[in-house]
Parts: C-alpha cells; structure tokens; sequence
C-alpha cells in the first residue's frame, strides 16, 4: 500500500512537472512575439522633408494628408522617401524615379504626423536607417528647436542624420527625379562625403549639432541643397544661431577660411588671377596644413590668431608660356593665394559677427583655453563678446611643385 | 565548518584566480549604462578622473573587508557578525546586508530590463525579461558554487573579448576636443564624483566576507582581489573616455543612457561598422547574467547560512519571487533614481563605514585575547 | 433436410453452400487450432534452457545426455564422439562448426587423440588424467579447465570446443575460435589526413591487437568481463595501470556490473553509462580509431571495448575532447591552433546562425547596415513565408537530408546531392518561395556542423539549433542571448564520471592553464610535457625527462 501510494506520488510530481513545461511552452506560442516584424514590411525611411504648409485647407476631396492631433494647428508638412522594394530582375525595365515611395503629412506633432502616416501605407515608418533632413529656408528661419525635440527623443532615430536647408520646398528635393537609380537621399547623404575635396558647402552638419546647440548654446552650419533639372547641388552653408533659427547664409568661397578657423580643412583649392598674365588664372591645391588658432584675452576683449602654413601644389597654370618651376613667379603666386585666403578668412569671421553667431567654434577654443574667462561670458557670448572681437591672420603658403609638368 | 558548501557533496575550494573571475563578474553591472550622465553633471570635462580614482575607494573597502576575514579564516560572514558583535546586533547586520544586496540586485535587473526594452525589444513587456532571466538564474545557480564558477570562467574570455572589441571601435569616433579643458573647476568636482561611482564598484568587498573560507590558498587574495578591480577601473575608465569622447559633456549630461547614445553615434562610413549599440546591448546581457547570478547565489547562500541549512537550494526558488517584487517597486525613471542613490550611500556606509568599525573591534579583541 | 424435392446435384442449392462454407470454416478453423496448440506444445518443449542447473558429472552419458538438452535443437552445434586411445576411454567433443576452425579440432585434438604419435604411446607418463591430456595429448596451444556446465557452454558458443571425457568431471575447453569477420579497414566515419588508417573491427582480439601493438607495455591491463545477460558479450576494459586514477576504474566497473540489459550492442551501452541521459551533449566519447584510443589512454583515461561493434568508447569525455583530431598536432602548432580555434567558432555558428539570421532579420534589422538591410529587404519582397517559416522549412529540410544521406545505398548517394542541392534550393528560390539569403545561410550551417571532429557532438547543435531559433523567433536577440546562455549553463553543470564536463576549458588556477592548452589550442610540444590536470593522474608527467 506505501509502495503505490509512494508510486502515485511520483507519478504525480513527473507530472507537475511535465505540466509546468508545456504550460510555459504555451505561452510562448499563445502570446505571440511583440516585435516580431519582417524586414521587407518595415518602412525604411530614408529622408524626411519638413515645409510650412502652403494653406491650411483641407485639400483634395478626402484630405489625405490631414493629422488627427488633439492640440496644436496645421503647421508642418512632413515628407518622407522610402525606398521601394521590387525584385532586382524587373527593375531593369522599371523606368528611373520608380525607385522610391513618397508619403506626406500635415500638422503640428511631429509624432503624430509620423503615426498618421502609418494609416497611409502598411509599412510603418521606421527610422533607424534616415539618412537626411531637410528644411526649408522658410522653416529654417522660424526656429527648428521645438520640431526637432521628437528626432532627438526618439530611441530610432541616429544622432548622425545630416541636415540640410534648401531654399525652395524641402518636398520638391525629396520627389525630385534625379540621373541616378539611387533613392535621392542616400545619393545627397553620400554627397557630403565630398567636403573635404571641395569646401564649398558647409561640410557635415548632424542633428547632433542641434542638441548641442539646444544644450550648450552653440551656433552651427548647415549645407544648402539646391536641385534643378534632374541635378542636385550642395552649396554655401546656412548659419543656425544658438535657437535653431537661420539668420543668414555663408559664401561659398568664405567656407574656406571658415574651415581654416575651425581647423577642418583637409584639401581644397585657390584660384588666383595668374601674375605672369592677369587675365588667365592659376590655381593653388592644398594637400599638407598645419593651423594654429589661439585665443588671447586682453582687457576683458578676445583677440583671435589664426597662422596658418598651406603646402600644396600649383595645380593649374593657364599662362603656359610662363615656367611654372621658376621661383620668382612661385613666390608671386604664393603672395596671391596667401591673400585669397586672408580674404576669405577675414570674410567669414565678419560673417559670422555680423550675423552673431559662431559658427567656427571659436567659442569652444575660448573655453578650452582659457576656461576662468569663459564661464563669465559663455552666456552672452554670441550677441555681445564675439562681435566685438578681434582676428590677426598670418598665412603662409608654400607651393613644392607644380605637380608633373613645367 | 569549513568547506561548507551548497548541493555539493564534496568540499569545493576555490583558488584566487577564480575570486578575480568572480570578482570581476560581480562588478560588471547595467550601472555602467547611466553612471557616465551623472559624472558629467559633476566633473563635466573631468568625468574620467572620478571614475578612475573611485577605486581607490573600492580597494581601501575591499583591503578592509579581507582583513577583517583574515581574522575569520574558518567561517563566512554570516557567522562572524554574529561571533564579533554577539546574537542579536550580527543578526541584524547580516539582515540588513541581505537586505541590500536584494536592493542592489533589484536596481541591477531593473535597469537591465529598461535598457534591453529600449534597444532590443520595444513592445515585449518586461514581464516576460525579467521571468526569462530570472528563471535561468534559477537553473544556473542550483548546483552549487563549482557550476557557476565554470560557467563564468568559460564565459570570461569569449564575453570579455568581444566586449573590448566593441568598446574599442569606439575609439575611431572620438574628438579630443572634448577632454579639455582638464581641470577647469579644481579637484573638488572630481572627488564629489566619487560618489556616485560606488554604485558601480561594488560587489569584492561583500563577496569577500562569504568566500574567504573557501579560497586556498589564501596567500593570493588581496592580490588578485586588487587586480581584479584594477583591471574593472581599466575598462571602465576606457568606456567613460569614449563616451566623452563622443559625445562631449553637456550631451553625456543631458542623455538618460549615455553609453548606449554614444555607441549608436559611430559610424564609420563605407564599412559595415555602423550602429554598434546593438551589439554592445547583446554581449551586454551576458555580462548583466553573469554578475546577476553571482549576486543571486550569494544572497541564497547567505539566507541559507542564517538559517542553517544544510543546503541552500530551496531558499534559491523562494527568493526569486521577492526580486521580482522589488522590480517593480519603483513606478518610474525618478524613482529608480532616487532609490539608486539611497543605495549608493548605504553600500558606501556600509563599506567604508561599518566594516573598518568591525575591523577595529576585531583587532581590539584579538589584542586582548593576546597575553600581555 | 429433405425441403427440396427438385434437388439436382449437379446446381447445389442454398443449402449445400452454406454447409460446404460452413465445412471450410470449421478447417480453417481446425488449421488454426492445430497451429495453436503446436506452438503451444513447442513452448512448453523448448523452454528457456539454463546450463547452470546441470551438474558435471563424472559419467559421460550423464553428461552428453544433459548437453544433448542444451542444444536440442540447435544443428549447428556438434557432439561427437571419439575414443582416446593412450587412456582408452571415451570422449566427446563439442563444438559450433561456423565458428571453429576445423583444422586445430582434425589435426591437433581428433588426430591426437585418436592416433597419439608413437613417441606418447611408449612413455606413458603416470599423471593425473586431466594433466596428462592437457600437457601431453592435445598440442593445441591454449587448453582450460571448466568445472560448470554453464561455463563450458559459454565456451562452445564463443568457438572454442569441449572436451568430455568419460570418467572426469572436468571438461577441458580447447581455444579454436576462427570467426569471419572485416578486414581491418579505413575507419568509415573519422577520417583524418595525416593519421594511420586503420580502424577498429568487430572482432574484440582484432581490437586489443591493435591496441596491444602501439602500446608494448605490461602496464596496459585489459580486463575482460561478460556483459549482457542473454547475449553475454565479451567486453575489455582497457586502462595504463600506473597513470589513471584508480577511482575512476573501480567506477567504470561499478557500473558495467550494474548494467542489466540484454544485449549491449543493441541497447546502447552510451546511454546506460552516462551520468546524465537527460542531457543531449555526450559524455562518453565513441571512436573507431586506435590511435586516437591509444592517446587518451596514456592521458589517464579508460576505455571500454565491446566485441560485436566498431566503435569504442574513451571515458571520461570532457567538451574540448570532442573538438580534438589528431592531425592538430601533425601540422605546426600555429595552424593547429587555428584549427581548433575555428572548430569552436564553428561549432557555435553551426549552432546558432539560423536563429540569428530570424533574430535580425524579424526584430533587429538595425544590427545590419543600411546597403545590406535594403538588399535583404529587396529580396525578400513578396515572399510568402515570414522568415521563421522559410528558416524552419530549410532547416528540417537540411536534416531529412542528412538522414536520407547516411541511409541511401552507395550508389543512390549521389542522387541527394544532386536532388538537394538543384532542386530544393535552387529551384525553390526561383519560384520564389524562399529568399537566396536563407539558403546560404543553411548551407553556411550545414558545412560548419561537418568540421566537428566527432560525430556525437553534431547531433546536439542539431536539437539545440531548433530550441535556438524558436527562440529567437520568439524573442529575437534577447531571445538567442538567453538561448546561448541556457546551453552555456548546462554545459557547466554536466559531469562525465564525475569530472566536470567544462573542466578543460575552467582552469583552477595560473598552473592548470595547461589543460586549456592541450585541449583548447595547441602549444609548441615541448611545452605539452605535462597530463591533464583534472583527471587527478598518478603520474602527471608524459615523458621521463631526464636528458643528462
């Protein structure tokens, strides 16, 4: 009898346990997974346009772009470019500009406008892949600050998206069609990769430069993007001042010695009226720098130092009857692109000045270098310290050889 | 008493190169994720030092805690409150340091949770996290201290290997201008930063206290003890330059979870290297496992010693579901902000305080059990 | 009966047909009764024979009367009589005839016997009679007394042949045994490039030779025991006497005597050793080649032999041994490290690459960059599974044709890989039912799971890959973490005889870092001097290293 009993005690223990087992295993498959969702159903968006809304009527017959938003007006257009998905054996015959998805959406919250979105198309957005913003020059100059609180919350979202402003409306560069088979984002997100070679365009600007703009009070550029007739071009650069407002543009030509202040300057070019003949031009490329900005506090007034030594090669000569190895017209052509690049130094430090922001992290260097005067000023440093201050150039320019040929 | 151990029969000793594993397991904690935030709010361009010289505050704590066990050699923790301060006032302590060991376990798993919530699995509820982890806590800690210590020693080179490499690959984001100016306010911030590093350092100078009969031979412990913080400060150290590196001050300050935030920031275009937080948060859910079993068997371990049980292994099950409970104490991110730094202090009180406090009565009795 | 009165014989009526059904029913019937009740009869006949209840008796018609009921009815079992004529007294010899070689029982029992050579007959010798046969009479090399007739049975059946002599109640067993058996061949499942090339048979004395012949040494003890309480199989324990840990001998033969199983070869003697049958990792390690058991017998271990099967079991096993070939140490020792570095990598792709492949492509497609991200993206589009389906479909179609590769005849062999590889995965991604990206991952799989050097460990990242990707599908990378994790822990939680499954790759301290270089990576040899530390060895060094 003790025998059985112990037998049914054990049986019934195997079985509880037996039990327990395949209830957890249950509730594995009852329950479901929660993130589970397929790579080709997410909406990769690759760029996000915001624009004014052009009128704040309902349009069309259903108003298909309307945000349901408890609070706020009908402000924002957000514009967003998904790639599409098709079997690489058909896009062949697809013809070009099919290659992307646009959606928009009209409203106030950011995060409303982007769940609104999800109404329109079964792949929900899904930012972790964004590759640009961009504004509009109108929105630019109203402040950017409070919109871009959402970009920076959201755990999806990369702190390395790159900004952009574009003159027109943000839209048109998102729908435009371009040569390439590209999405038109990756291609102009892969288009800053060229600032180091070309330092007309106000190089990288992240959304990164927005929170530290937020937080520590800092001014920042951002490239212009322009597109015409199937082509995209990046030019100038847009300065944001410490509230995310745009308060004015930057030359193309004075982003060179913007560079040179920030000590980001990698290549680039200078084209001078050629001395042997003024009317034909020669050309200065720089490959080797080394600059040196400092700081000095006199009298409670800052006064920058900017010496610089370019090495680089002339690269073009166009009055081919003059030897380019001759020292005399080396010299000549140094002292002109060493005044080019003065010129463009000074051009941007008075930009920014007159615009009252710094852009070229000057303030940063203050506050490296000298930190005991930087937490007296830091605060009222880009409306009244930094347009006050002073800059001393020294460029020295120093051409090896004229590349291959005489 | 000697040799005791849990659900083994035979004697398990360990030696000190196994402590430094364990050691360095128990350290290694999801505090790392937030702690950069508040050292930048303190020491902003500073916030490397505060973490490197708050070892020095783990390894005075820690040379404490082997002396005062030194005096011991024979029984764990439990038993000498009990033989240094008497019945009632060791039962209190050992209560009280269960007790605090839970909270930390607690805020660990909790945090642990959040972050795989946030940067792995969004919508899952953290229900499901916590009954994952827990439960194969539960398996993993059962048999005893020789499993877990395998487990930890097999894991230790594949999971710390990985680990550094990730880390390091941070280094290719960094702008050095984000170290300067070094110094700036004095020495003042860097030692108030100090503090809140505690939270992260702690694990040696509790385990010590149950471990120390088991160790032998016993020559090695303050060595390897000190190397294993050592080599703890190294990493962490290195994680903090990188996260100042990346993000600067101001950001580290302003962001809830400033390593993740920094990781996510690398991108190093034309290679596959982009977005590393994701593989940081996976390997970082073995090392969250690791020190959280460690934590786990030694609270088990500790209640079974109170309670003088021949073998700990039920206690094992019926302490999970008082975690589990304390998890979900705190209703948001304030609070868990709040209690972490109660904790900080008490664990800071109770390393720098009461502990050198029971050394000296120790010394004070031995002297006088001393002839003349 | 007599109803119709228009009954024709020749048309039979109703009646008649139901009679003459009834008549082939009750045959039937009858037949199935009469086969009943023979077997019946024949059960009761031959019941189940136990030769230990017959005494030896000093009589032989006693004798032959009681083996005549043993081997009733058994025809391959011969009793015949002779006559011996130095002692001129009856005899009779037992023996199976397929398995003795007539040539010992002709010319050095029967003809000795019978017609003893002069020299025999004009010396004869006073000497017990047994003695006198066994010294003297039978020139076979190798004669034995038995004194039971259980034994002298066991005898028979093993080939050797009984010797009854009327008037002696010893029976002489004279060693005859001639079985057919393979030629000693390549071993079929291990296959190493630059190691010896012969392999274990199914003959236990063709085993210990080539045992015997690598290691020339007194101090290798073979000790022989009956396992099987039906079959009563030979088995040889095999150890160094003087390197292993007693303990772990006197264990092995604790549980070889417990063994209560029919037949081992069949049961599967694995399953009934090991320490923990729940857990899919093996503990005892199966090889077929002498080389590789010759090697971790002079580490300390021990190793069991079974007559009937090929393969030979090392005990204890730990993880890393199951990751170890002899060609690791063949090649320089860098590359050998390599090696085996890459067989764990291997091992752990093999495991968890489809789960990882469902993990990130389901939940996390951030861990992949965004070009890679988009291409997946793009050649998925429009399938109809979602990606745990397609990697379940691949991977249960990756094991049916593993199985069906091992159980195809040779010359259909080739048809699988023509069948699996073309039509299954190719024709199923151009119909676009799968996405390329999965077949390439499970063929990446497949091929990483075939480096494991022993066959055993494949089988458990076989099960495991299952539970992983369930899992993954489940949970997606914290899911799989956990997964790893979970195997991790129950990897350190297994012991093989009671050494800790993990004790290779967990050293005890800075010294015992030379297990992990024996078994993990290989070093330069002249620093591998020593024997592992966690088989607790007598002797701990390899070689005598005195060089003065």
């Amino acid at each position: 009898m003790a025998k059985s009993q112990e037998k049914n005690a054990m049986l019934t223990k195997r079985w509880r346990k037996l039990l327990m087992g395949i209830l957890f295993l249950l509730t594995l498959l009852v329950t479901g997974c929660w993130d589970r969702k397929e790579i080709e159903n997410r909406g990769y968006v690759l760029g996000l346009a915001i624009d004014h809304v052009v009128s704040p009527e309902p349009k069309g017959l259903y108003d298909l772009n309307e945000t349901p938003q408890s609070a706020g007006q009908r402000k924002y257009k957000l514009t967003l470019e998904m790639p599409k998905f098709s079997k690489s054996s058909e896009t062949k015959e697809v013809s070009k500009g099919q290659s992307h998805l646009i959606w928009s959406g009209e409203g106030e919250s950011m995060f409303a406008i982007n769940r609104m979105i999800a109404t329109k198309t079964y792949f929900a957005p899904f930012f972790e892949d964004i590759q640009i913003l961009i504004f509009s020059e109108a929105v630019a100059r109203e402040g950017v600050g409070d919109i871009v609180d959402f970009f920076l919350r959201d755990a999806e979202m990369r702190r390395r998206v790159k900004i952009f402003v574009t003159p027109g409306r943000a839209e048109d560069i998102l729908k435009a069609k371009l040569q390439v088979e590209e999405a038109n984002s990756t291609f102009i997100s892969k288009l800053t990769a060229n600032t180091a070679k070309a330092p007309y365009f106000a190089g990288k600007a992240e959304l990164a430069q927005f929170s530290q703009a937020i937080r520590s009070n800092r001014s920042f550029a951002v490239p212009i993007v322009v597109v015409e007739d199937k082509e995209v071009r990046l030019i100038k650069g847009a300065i944001f001042n410490k509230y995310c407002k745009m308060v004015g543009e930057i030359g193309e030509l004075e982003i060179l010695g913007g560079k040179i202040l920030r000590k980001t300057l990698k290549e680039g070019i200078v084209v001078v009226p050629n001395p042997a003949n003024p009317q034909h031009i020669a050309t200065f490329e720089i490959y080797e720098k080394k600059i040196k900005v400092d700081s000095h506090i006199q009298d409670d007034q800052v006064l920058f130092t900017v010496e610089a030594v370019l090495i680089g090669n002339l690269g073009e000569n166009m009055a081919h009857e003059q030897d380019a190895v001759d020292p005399v017209f080396t010299k000549t052509v140094e002292k002109a692109v060493a005044a080019e690049v003065t010129r463009s130094i000074k051009a941007a430090f008075s930009k920014q000045q007159q615009l009252k922001a710094d852009v070229t992290d000057l303030g940063g260097l203050v506050h490296r270098q000298h930190p005991e005067y930087w937490k007296n000023v830091k605060d009222r440093w880009d409306e009244e310290v930094f347009p006050m201050a002073q800059l001393d150039v020294d460029i020295k320019i120093s051409i090896r050889r004229p590349v291959i040929t005489h | 008493m000697m040799g005791w151990d849990l659900m083994t029969n035979h004697n398990t000793t360990i030696s000190p190169m196994q402590f430094f594993v364990i050691a360095v397991n128990s350290m290694f904690g999801s505090s790392l994720l937030t702690l950069p935030s508040d050292l930048a709010r303190i020491a902003k361009e500073d916030m490397w030092m505060p973490m490197l010289f708050g070892s020095i505050l783990i390894f005075v704590a820690f040379w404490v805690a082997v002396k005062l066990s030194a005096y011991f050699p024979d029984v764990t923790v439990i038993d000498y409150h009990v033989l240094l301060v008497g019945r009632i006032p060791g039962f209190i302590l050992n209560v009280l340091m269960i007790l605090l060991m839970m909270v930390i376990v607690g805020i660990f798993e909790r945090n642990f949770t959040i972050a795989v919530k946030t940067y792995l699995l969004d919508l899952t509820p953290p229900q499901v996290i916590n009954i994952f982890t827990l439960g194969l806590a539960i398996y993993a800690i059962q048999y005893g201290l020789a499993p877990l210590l395998r487990l930890q020693q097999f894991l230790f080179a594949p999971e710390y290997g990985a680990f550094l490499t990730i880390i390091l690959l941070g280094v290719l984001s960094i702008d050095a201008n984000n170290y300067q100016p070094m110094l700036a306010e004095g020495i003042t911030p860097v030692l108030q930063g100090m503090i809140p590093t505690w939270f992260t350092y702690t694990g040696p100078e509790i385990l010590i206290g149950f471990l120390f009969p088991f160790i032998n031979p016993k020559k090695g412990v303050l060595k390897w003890g000190i190397f294993s913080i050592s080599v703890t400060a190294c990493i962490y150290v290195m994680i903090t330059l990188i996260v100042q590196g990346i993000l600067g001050p101001t950001e580290t300050t302003n962001t809830i979870v400033p390593t993740m935030m920094a990781y996510r920031y690398i991108e190093i275009p034309d290679t596959f290297i982009e977005r590393l937080d994701g593989y940081l948060m996976t390997i970082w859910i073995v090392i969250s496992f690791t020190s959280l079993i460690n934590w786990l068997y030694f609270i088990a371990f500790g209640i079974g010693q109170m309670l003088k049980l021949e073998s700990s292994r039920p206690i094992v099950v019926l302490i999970i579901p008082f975690i589990y409970y304390l998890l979900y104490v705190p209703p948001n991110a304030y609070a868990i902000q709040i209690i972490t730094q109660w904790v900080n202090f008490a664990s800071l009180f109770w390393g720098l305080g009461i502990t050198p406090l029971l050394l000296a009565l120790a010394w004070l009795k031995a002297k006088r059990k001393m002839p003349c | 009966m007599k109803k119709n009165n228009s009954s024709n014989l020749n048309c039979p009526d109703d009646n008649t047909i139901a009679k003459l059904r009834e008549l082939k029913s009750s045959i039937a019937h009858a037949r199935q009764v009469e086969s009943d009740m023979e077997a019946i009869t024949r059960s009761l006949k031959e019941r189940s024979m136990d030769p230990g209840i017959y005494q030896l008796t000093d009589s032989l018609d006693t004798n032959v009367a009681h083996l005549e009921e043993i081997f009733a009815d058994s025809n391959d079992i011969h009793i015949r009589e002779l006559f011996i004529m130095p002692l001129k007294r009856k005899a009779v010899i037992v023996f199976v005839e397929s398995m003795t070689d007539q040539a010992i029982i002709n010319g050095h029992i029967m003809q000795k016997l019978s017609m003893p050579p002069t020299t025999v007959l004009s010396n004869p010798i006073p000497q017990p009679t047994y003695e006198y046969l066994k010294n003297t009479l039978l020139t076979a090399a190798s004669v034995t007394a038995a004194y039971e007739m259980d034994a002298a049975t066991k005898r028979v059946l093993s080939g050797d042949t009984a010797l009854f002599v009327d008037g002696l109640s010893t029976v002489l067993i004279i060693a005859t045994r001639k079985v057919d058996s393979r030629a000693v061949s390549d071993p079929q499942v291990e296959s190493d490039i630059t190691g010896p090339r012969d392999g274990f048979t199914e003959e236990l004395r063709v085993n210990i030779t080539l045992v015997r012949r690598r290691i020339k040494n007194p101090n290798l003890v073979v000790k022989r025991v009956t396992i099987g309480q039906r079959s009563e199989t030979d088995v040889g324990i095999i150890y160094f006497r003087g390197i292993v840990n007693m303990k772990l001998v006197q264990e092995v033969e604790q549980r070889l005597k417990d063994l209560n199983i029919d037949d081992p070869n069949v049961s599967g003697m694995k399953g009934l050793l090991t320490d923990h049958p729940f857990s899919p990792f093996p503990t005892i390690l199966t090889t077929e080649r002498p080389d590789k058991f010759t090697a971790a017998l002079l580490m300390g271990k021990v190793g069991i032999i079974v007559d009937g099967t090929p393969y030979c079991l090392i005990i204890p096993a730990m993880f890393s041994d199951f990751f170890q070939a002899n060609d690791d140490y063949s090649e320089n020792w860098l590359i050998g490290t390599l090696t085996r570095i890459s067989r764990y990598i291997n091992a752990f792709l093999g495991l968890s690459f489809p789960a990882l492949y469902v993990a990130i492509i389901s939940f996390h497609p951030a861990f992949l960059p965004t070009p890679l991200a988009l291409l997946i993206g793009t050649t998925r589009e429009g399938l109809p599974f979602p990606t745990f389906i397609e990697t379940l479909i691949m991977v249960i179609i990756l094991e049916i044709m593993q199985e069906a590769g091992i159980r195809l005849p040779k010359n259909v062999g080739s048809a699988v890989s023509i069948v699996g590889g073309l039509v299954i995965g190719d024709a199923a991604v151009r119909a676009g039912l799968v996405s390329p990206p999965i077949v390439i991952v499970t063929s990446f799989t497949a091929i990483a799971s075939f480096t494991i050097v022993h066959h055993n460990m494949g089988l458990p990242l076989r099960l495991l890959r299952f539970m992983l990707m369930i899992l993954g599908a489940s949970f997606g990378m914290f899911g799989v973490t956990m997964g790893l994790l979970a195997i991790a822990v129950h990897l350190a939680t297994l012991e093989s005889f009671g050494e800790p499954y993990l004790a290779t790759l967990a050293p005890r301290n800075f010294a015992a870092l030379r297990d992990v270089k024996a078994t993990a990576i290989i070093l330069p040899p002249n620093t591998m001097d020593k024997r592992p530390a966690y088989l607790e060895t007598e002797d701990s060094l390899r070689q005598n290293n005195d060089k003065e």
